[in-house]
């Protein structure tokens, strides 16, 4: 923690302000009520109140480092009060000496100086009461302050957490569904066979690497999108149709990655592992106003009931986006006619980061 | 020994195909009809009779499990599935095998092996049956 008030310039101004306008005011009272000359008048305020001035900031040390709640309230303040009488000490001997030596001349001003020791003392003890109490206030608001930003660098942490355990995993059956797929085809078509490896590894790899919130352009999203569906395809043949239409504004449109994997994968689930017709997905794109605008629509069977788990991808993407922008009601979704939508709108300003 | 009758019920295409080439090795077995859904394979069964089903769970309109809940003939089962979890359930149906995909060759024939035994033991178990019903008829 830093110095109340050498810490920041603002402090030093201020402190310094307060420090002239009180030697003005001693000044003043010099002059007006004992008619002594003008360079007491000037010199005595000012060296007396400079030097108490550069001393007081000394008191932050104690206040810094006999915390309060910590030891014993007698302990704390008998060492305050040990610390003040020095700092007093110091300053009265520091300052009548050197008055002395200027104005040894002059004897009604002596006699005062003698004189007025003890009240000085009495008043720079107040002074320096208050300036104890203003670090002791400082410094807990400092503290308090402290403990607000690690709270705020804990949320962001928490959050990063949670965003990571909101990264869609991929479905494990999927996988040796796929798997399957392949060993099947090394016999019957060993170029389709290796086609789908490589499709296969392309679109693991997209979602182990992007573990972190990372964005990446639409288009390189959708590639590894259009993997995972070509994949579905050779699995469920002409049972599958994607339509993909994208506005050109959309393709370099930064998304978080794999947004879009559960909302495919449940378009998949709930269309064509359900239904004996052809079903078609489609992805669309456009700019509207202040948003890019995804639309990820499926053909479903509203008969079917829907089976347990669902639900839970759309809200994960949900909250995904919501944590990612920070804004309310941009993922929407609605079932009518046999068709389900998902709506997700991306705030352009994220375009530009 | 006679023919082994069997159905493939099954909605992947490539899987079809896998299991319609493991059984090129197995000329006993009989492919008497393929299909891609729970509903269809469901009344095909209980209209061609076969000795033994391939069964896929996870099915469009009906799930394997389902499909034996209602079945009217009661064909041996040799499950294919991705999914681990559904085995216990699958052995308490008194199935004769669970495969999980992907499988080798190999898996397989142990598979059908495992099948020509039931089915052989089974026809022995009647034959006895049989042969007491006649006895207590004397």
């Amino acid at each position: 923690m830093s110095h109340t008030i050498t810490g920041y310039r603002r402090s030093i101004l201020i402190y310094t302000f307060v420090r002239l306008v009180i030697s003005a005011l001693q000044g003043f009272l010099f002059w007006y009520f004992l008619r002594f000359s003008l360079p007491v008048v000037i010199i005595d305020p000012l060296l007396s109140s400079l030097l108490f001035g550069f001393l007081g900031l000394l008191a932050w040390y104690p206040t810094r480092y006999i915390p309060f709640q910590k030891q014993s309230p007698l302990y704390s303040i008998l060492a305050h009060v040990v610390a003040g009488l020095m700092v007093l000490t110091v300053w009265a001997l520091v300052s009548v000496g050197l008055l002395e030596m200027i104005f040894s001349s002059r004897s009604e001003y002596m006699d005062f100086l003698a004189e007025s020791i003890l009240w000085r003392a009495i008043l720079g003890g107040l002074v320096y009461l208050v300036l104890v109490l203003i670090y002791y206030l400082v410094s807990n608001s400092q503290k308090l302050q402290e403990r607000a930003q690690k709270e705020e660098r804990l949320k962001n942490l928490v959050r990063d957490t949670e965003l990571n355990l909101l990264k869609s995993q991929i479905n494990p059956h999927f996988l040796f569904n796929s798997l399957n797929s392949i060993a099947s085809l090394t016999m019957s078509n060993p170029d389709e066979a290796r086609d789908m490896i490589i499709r296969l590894s392309d679109f693991l790899r997209y979602s182990l690497k992007h573990r972190e919130n990372e964005f990446l352009p639409l288009n390189e999203e959708l590639g590894r999108m259009k993997d995972y569906l070509a994949i579905e395809k050779i699995r469920f043949g002409e049972k599958l149709q994607y339509v993909f239409n994208i506005s050109a504004e959309c393709g370099k449109f930064p998304v978080p990655t794999m947004i879009f994997q559960p909302l495919f994968e449940n378009a998949i689930r709930h269309s064509v592992y359900e239904s004996i017709d052809p079903v078609t997905l489609r992805f669309d794109c456009i700019p509207e106003n202040d948003y890019m605008k995804t639309v990820i629509s499926n053909d479903y069977d509203p008969k079917i009931p829907t089976k347990k788990g669902t639900g839970l991808g759309l809200q994960n993407v949900r909250q995904r986006i919501e944590l990612a922008y920070q804004e309310k009601g941009l993922v929407q979704w609605n079932g009518t006619d046999g068709v389900f939508a998902v709506t997700i709108l991306f705030p352009r300003i994220f375009a530009k980061l | 020994m006679s023919v082994i009758k069997i159905i493939l019920v099954e909605d992947e295409i490539p899987a079809r195909d896998l299991i319609r080439s493991y059984l090129d090795d197995f000329p006993m077995i009989e492919l008497i009809g393929e299909f891609d859904n729970g509903f269809d394979g469901l009344k095909a069964i209980n209209e061609m009779k076969p000795d033994a089903v391939f069964l896929d769970v996870q099915m469009p309109k009906l799930t394997g499990f389902e499909l034996l809940e209602v079945l009217e003939h009661d064909p041996e089962v040799i499950f294919t599935t991705a999914y681990d979890q559904f085995a216990i359930r699958a052995f308490e149906q008194n199935a004769v095998d669970y495969l999980l995909k992907p499988f080798s060759r190999e898996r397989f024939g142990e598979a059908l092996e495992k099948l020509e035994s039931r089915i052989q033991s089974l026809k022995e178990v009647t034959n006895i049956d049989t042969g007491i019903e006649r006895i207590k008829k004397h």
